[in-house]
């Protein structure tokens, strides 16, 4: 379970200043749920996966993953990032177990199990560049599953790609998140997919960025969602949240 | 293989072509000036018959100038890109050091050629190697300064997600996202290096090493007028420089064979 209560994140700039992202943020996720967290450009929700992930301490507030005070990173939270999360120097392998200690036959197995599962058999050798955006992807997925994340952070993971292989990786996603019962928290600016994928919905806004709505979405879960009446509707109900009035 | 080929046909065909105008030019000095003073650019085949009557006394030099310049490459990689990359990804440090580097890289090393010569024992193998150090060191200094500092900030993020350490980071990601402008800048390093060594080499000599290098055989050709061999020098001073330059092409190319797919 996630748990963050008040959280307060602001960047030091030159000459003592405080550039406030994140004012008072509080939410919690259930083990094994998934949270999508909408919001415009630049509102601070990458900011905020990265305090999860453990990579930039807050000002101020709590944040608990599974009971314990999130202070560095971990490897039972996995964290896929937009484009350049592949090193382009490193292969598939060396990509898909960057960080992990390799202890015998039995976690090579289990990285072997995880590239077969996502199609990547055969991939072993190749480098980022010999590889599509779809297949990259699954790289970045693959090295989740191989360090047996309980926690799966994703900071607009699928921005860069065409829209249907954007679709084909969304029901990936899905399914794995079934088969492996990760609690999954994504971060996205993509109405559709926040509802396709998030079984709650949150939206951030302003500058310092809070939570300004919760949307829950109970009905996500099965690839037909997405042409069901329900997923248009919710679709359409969240988009009515960023509606500017125009003068 | 066929990239390699064409690549190697392509540093053939150069070299004719080099040694065509070379001759059209010996020619041409021949045909206006007065023999005495056409002399100072013998052809290529004059330079190239004093090979195999000197080859020994030019191999010998031609090996103390490679292993001086090869010395002082290494010495200048292994210090200055550890610390180039140390103040370029390090924020604190970038802010607080660039100013100092770029006071520095600019001012020309050759100033400080005669204090390195008394420091460090004039004509002693310890001042050459260290006045090209000193020429070369921020050349690579600067580049990996650059290239670490500009490394994309999710590299460097996804990393640190994985579980990797400050340390582990920069063997993992800093280095390799930087190796290719290592690379570069060590193209140019090669030849600043051999500048400076040639420079260190034409300065005075105590007592005859047959090792003192090409720069003192040039050195001395010239002063007895024998033009074959200082153009005998010179190539010899080429074949070092292509080698050495091949030598580091072929280096980046095992080293960052995800740039050549």
């Amino acid at each position: 379970m996630i748990e963050v209560e008040d959280l307060h994140l602001a960047y030091p700039q030159a000459g003592g200043m405080e550039n406030p992202v994140l004012a008072g943020v509080s939410l919690r996720v259930e083990r094994g749920a998934s949270l999508a967290i909408l919001g415009p450009s630049g509102c601070g929700k990458s900011s905020f996966l990265y305090v999860l992930a453990g990579l930039i301490r807050p000002t101020s507030g709590r944040v608990e993953i599974d009971g314990h005070p999130v202070e560095k990173p971990r490897p039972e939270v996995a964290l896929i990032l937009q484009e350049t999360g592949l090193l382009p120097w490193k292969t598939v392998w060396q990509n898909a177990t960057l960080g992990l200690k390799l202890q015998g036959v039995a976690d090579v197995k289990r990285i072997k199990r995880a590239l077969r599962d996502l199609g990547l058999e055969g991939f072993e050798r190749r480098y980022p560049a010999q590889l599509s955006g779809g297949e990259k992807k699954r790289v970045s997925l693959a090295r989740a599953l191989a360090q047996d994340a309980t926690v799966l952070l994703m900071d607009e993971p699928l921005a860069a790609l065409d829209a249907l292989t954007k679709e084909q990786t969304q029901n990936l996603i899905l399914k794995l998140w079934h088969k492996h019962g990760f609690t999954l928290v994504l971060v996205t600016h993509d109405i559709e997919e926040a509802v396709f994928l998030g079984q709650r919905i949150v939206i951030f806004s302003g500058r310092p960025a809070r939570v300004v709505g919760t949307i829950p979405n109970p009905e996500m879960g099965d690839p037909a969602y997405r042409q069901s009446q329900t997923f248009f509707d919710r679709v359409r109900e969240v988009r009515s949240f960023f509606q500017v009035p125009t003068p | 293989m066929k990239a390699i080929r064409r690549q190697t046909l392509g540093y053939l065909l150069s070299v004719l072509v080099l040694l065509v105008l070379w001759q059209l030019l010996s020619w041409l000095l021949e045909a206006t000036l007065d023999p005495r003073r056409a002399r100072v650019l013998p052809g290529p085949l004059e330079a190239f018959l004093v090979f195999p009557r000197h080859w020994r006394e030019i191999g010998n030099h031609f090996l103390g100038t490679g292993a001086r310049l090869v010395a002082a490459l290494l010495l200048s990689l292994v210090t200055a890109v550890p610390l180039g990359l140390w103040v370029g990804h390090e924020r604190r440090v970038r802010e607080l050091l660039s100013p100092l580097i770029y006071t520095a890289y600019p001012i020309p090393k050759v100033v400080f050629w005669p204090i390195l010569f008394v420091l460090l024992g004039i004509g002693s193998e310890v001042s050459k190697v260290a006045f090209a150090v000193l020429v070369v060191f921020f050349q690579l200094l600067v580049s990996a300064r650059d290239a670490a500092a500009n490394v994309p900030k999710d590299y460097v993020l996804s990393a640190l997600a994985a579980g990797l350490s400050r340390p582990k980071v920069y063997w993992h990601v800093v280095l390799p996202a930087a190796l290719p402008a290592i690379f570069t800048s060590l193209r140019i390093s090669l030849g600043l290096g051999i500048f400076a060594i040639y420079l260190a080499e034409t300065a005075v000599q105590l007592g005859r090493s047959p090792y003192a290098g090409l720069g003192f055989y040039i050195n001395s050709s010239f002063k007895a007028f024998s033009f074959e061999s200082v153009f005998a020098g010179i190539v010899a001073i080429g074949i070092l420089g292509l080698g050495l330059y091949v030598l580091i092409e072929i280096a980046e190319r095992w080293l960052c064979r995800w740039k050549y797919l």
